[in-house]
């Protein structure tokens, strides 16, 4: 299922000196079915405020527009896995994942093998409080998948996480998306991290944000280090072709 | 040495001290103005065995829950609707001044005279003093909800029902703990003055009777009665629900 997004103009109102501030600009984005997209970014230039509009916890009014192609797209189901892990504390991991489940689906069998693939099951009555940053990232990520969305929204997912855990997180999510073919648009700092994951690169620009550059990634995913030679060649080739796109990055 | 020892051994040593202080002042004033506390329990025993004790203290326990259940619904309510809405706010707030302001005599007497000496009155009195204060905490409460929670909720379109019952209301659990608190210690003390100044029965209208006869031992006898009965609700109820809603911490 494609879609597009097309914003003409998103302001808001700085809360502390009420000036307008603009988010994004003239964004024109089309996005195919099970596409890998990731969206790179300097900080402040509006990859969450995209986001919250595609989600809809932002109102639009009516400056996104979903494609005609298929207008079903707005209800079809959406995982999100925010920035923060933003599990509910008071909840253990199991009824987290419960928490967002659809009313009279058969969602038992679905959360069993979600915790047994995530590698979750034995701590399912842990509360987050007690794991580890990881694993709630895998939580949160295992809660987004539970309704098996059509598109999953990841903004910066993996921030802040130390190697091993990052890779072992690309691991579940590029195994799920193998196994389950979903378009997933994924917000990140690093370059290289959407380079090894994603099939295309969305460049914003400074805010207000809008598309500067659109890349096709051609790198066989053989391995999941974002240091391999596939991902520094490309890496080397993009940055080299573009100084400029790395500006306000990392 | 454990904790809950260790916090055992210092709540029995605090009673203690305090019923030796009071044990010690009595030999020093007239056994008229401050009974011994042994004498305060030969009271309450007389009273328990000619069943004044439970009839009362049941009347007074009545009204306390009747007043308190209708108090928290209802402060709870308008105390989450003025902090998710900022019109009804704006709206509210100075009815919500007005009632935390008004005396709670005031209120009383008002009641007595609108309604009547009679049942309704009282427990419309006793809800009233303590509506603003619920509501007061209920609002804190509801602005500061966790704007996150909201939005994964929201985001997932959860049920209405599973939404307040999971998102929303373990957000409110210490503020109601706390207007519970507080409400208990408030109402009970509010139904004695409407008890003294307008009813037949319950402890506020056997205080004023021992008044009447200054038999500060019956005075002391009811209050001891009714603090013990609170002391029990506190552990009986509100501890345990609060260590279980507190799991997760």
């Amino acid at each position: 299922m494609d879609f597009k997004i097309k914003i003409k103009e998103k302001c808001y109102i700085n809360k502390h000196d009420k000036k307008k501030i603009t988010a994004l600009k003239n964004v024109d984005i089309k996005i195919s079915a099970n596409e890998f997209v990731c969206i790179v970014g300097p900080s402040g230039c509006g990859k969450t405020t995209l986001m919250n509009m595609i989600g809809g916890l932002i109102s639009s009014n009516d400056q996104i527009i979903f494609s005609k192609e298929n207008s079903s797209f707005v209800n079809q189901n959406f995982g999100y896995v925010f920035q923060s892990s933003r599990l509910l504390p008071w909840l253990n991991i199991k009824e987290n994942i419960e928490l967002v489940t659809k009313e009279g689906a058969d969602n038992k069998d679905r959360i069993e093998n979600l915790l047994e693939n995530f590698g979750l099951k034995e701590f399912e009555n842990y509360y987050p409080k007690s794991i580890s940053g990881g694993m709630r990232r895998k939580v949160s990520l295992a809660r987004a998948l539970i309704n098996q969305p059509k598109v999953l929204l990841m903004d910066e997912p993996f921030i802040s996480l130390d190697q091993p855990t990052s890779y072992s997180l690309y691991d579940v999510l590029l195994k799920y998306w193998n196994r389950n073919p979903i378009t997933i648009i994924f917000i990140t700092h690093n370059l290289k991290e959407a380079i090894l994951l994603g099939d295309r690169i969305i460049f914003f620009s400074q805010r207000p944000g809008t598309v500067v550059f659109d890349h096709k990634v051609r790198i066989k995913k053989t391995s999941l280090n974002v240091d391999s030679k596939e991902v520094e060649v490309e890496y080397d080739k993009l940055t080299k072709k573009h100084p400029k796109l790395l500006n306000g990055l990392l | 040495m454990n904790t809950f020892v260790y916090n055992a051994i210092l709540r029995i040593a605090s009673v203690s001290l305090f019923f030796l202080i009071w044990q010690f002042s009595s030999y020093f004033l007239d056994v008229e103005l401050l009974p011994s506390p042994r004498n305060v329990i030969i009271k309450i025993l007389e009273e328990a065995s000619n069943n004044e004790l439970f009839f009362h203290t049941i009347i007074t326990l009545k009204r306390v829950f009747i007043s308190f259940t209708i108090a928290m619904f209802i402060g709870t309510f308008f105390g989450i609707y003025m902090g998710r809405n900022k019109t009804a706010n704006v709206f509210l707030d100075d009815w919500l001044v007005l009632g935390l302001n008004i005396p709670a005599l005031v209120i009383i007497i008002l009641c007595y005279v609108w309604f009547g000496l009679n049942e309704i009155a009282a427990i419309l009195a006793v809800s009233l003093n303590k509506i603003p204060m619920v509501s007061v905490i209920m609002r804190e409460g509801a602005r500061a909800i966790e704007k996150d929670y909201v939005d994964v909720a929201k985001f997932y379109k959860i049920p209405k029902k599973r939404f307040f019952m999971k998102v929303i209301l373990p957000q409110l659990y210490p503020y109601l703990l706390s207007s519970a608190r507080s409400g208990l210690s408030l109402i009970w003390k509010i139904v004695l003055v409407v008890e003294l100044l307008g009813r037949s029965n319950g402890v506020g209208f056997k205080l004023y009777g021992f008044f009447q006869f200054f038999d500060i031992a019956g005075i002391l006898a009811y209050t001891f009665t009714f603090v013990l009965l609170i002391i029990f609700v506190e552990f009986a109820l509100l501890r345990p629900f609060e260590k279980k809603i507190n799991v997760w911490k």
